[in-house]
């Protein structure tokens, strides 16, 4: 399989329990299709790449370092910036790429509405929505690099 | 993602359906993958002169016109399914062995009922697999 030309997967990461699904899909999607994995993070004060995600979410960092061991550094690229987390994720994904947000959580949508609400209404490319309840399936589960493998 | 990449479209005669459907195929055709089609229909919202197999049919022919006018020019095996009932449970029942369900949006708006649509919302938080939605374009 393939993915379309120069696609690049662009994934939200907001630092919550909910962030290893979404992140999970999005590397499987990556190492599944040869696309290009964005990782996005919106951060009052900090900017910069892994060392920044790691201060964030170090789950999340680790699972993006396994990928990047595993595709290669080119193949995943890490934006840590502030501002407004719809700002930045409708910025970076392009009308050929995919944006890979959390869904509902088990407890609703509230903890993440008013991203998602603001993505969806200036998206330039199909959003991809990966909710809590959804449970890994087992290909993605033994194509994304591990931690996520252990989800 | 399995080697047959599952692809379950959301298709209502609009023009989010539409957008969702063209991009199905293209994925399928670019994934090498297979796109089921599905269109609810429901006989106690329609027109109360409309028989229940004047309902079917007619959302039978709506399908099948929406795949032919994308799907005609693409090698993709497409199936094609009508079914009754809510729209929301019927695509959430169809995409029960899907990789993906696609569905189009409303259009652009700040209101999340009318980005996303009332079906949308609940199909995303019930679905069990990731869902796509489709956005209306660039403004």
């Amino acid at each position: 399989m393939t993915a379309p030309t120069n696609r690049h997967v662009v994934v939200g990461v907001v630092g919550h329990a909910g962030t290893a699904r979404t992140l999970a899909w999005a590397i499987s999607e990556t190492v599944t299709t040869g696309a290009q994995l964005v990782v996005v993070h919106a951060a009052h004060g900090l900017r910069g790449g892994l060392g920044a995600l790691q201060m964030v979410d170090r789950s999340a960092a680790g699972a993006v370092a396994a990928a990047r061991a595993r595709l290669g550094d080119t193949s995943v690229r890490i934006i840590i910036s502030p501002g407004s987390p719809g700002d930045l994720l409708v910025r970076e994904a392009g009308p050929d790429d995919l944006l890979v947000l959390g869904g509902p959580t088990r407890s609703g949508w509230s903890e993440r509405a008013g991203t998602v609400r603001d993505v969806m209404a200036r998206a330039r490319c199909p959003v991809i929505l990966v909710s809590e309840q959804w449970e890994l399936p087992v290909n993605v589960l033994s194509t994304a690099p591990r931690p996520w493998s252990r989800a | 993602m399995g080697d047959r990449h599952r692809i379950v479209v959301g298709v209502d005669g609009t023009e989010g359906g539409r957008r969702a459907l063209g991009w199905a195929l293209h994925e399928a055709v670019t994934r090498g993958g297979s796109v089921r089609a599905v269109m609810s229909w429901r006989w106690d919202t329609a027109s109360p002169t409309d028989s229940s197999e004047t309902v079917r049919s007619d959302a039978e022919r709506t399908l099948r016109e929406e795949i032919a006018q994308q799907g005609a020019a693409t090698d993709v095996a497409v199936s094609a399914e009508v079914v009754e009932g809510r729209a929301a449970d019927v695509l959430v029942h169809a995409a029960k062995d899907a990789d993906l369900l696609v569905l189009g949006s409303h259009g652009h708006s700040r209101v999340y009922h009318t980005v996303l649509g009332s079906t949308a919302q609940e199909v995303v938080e019930s679905a069990p697999c990731p869902v796509v939605v489709i956005p209306a374009g660039p403004r």
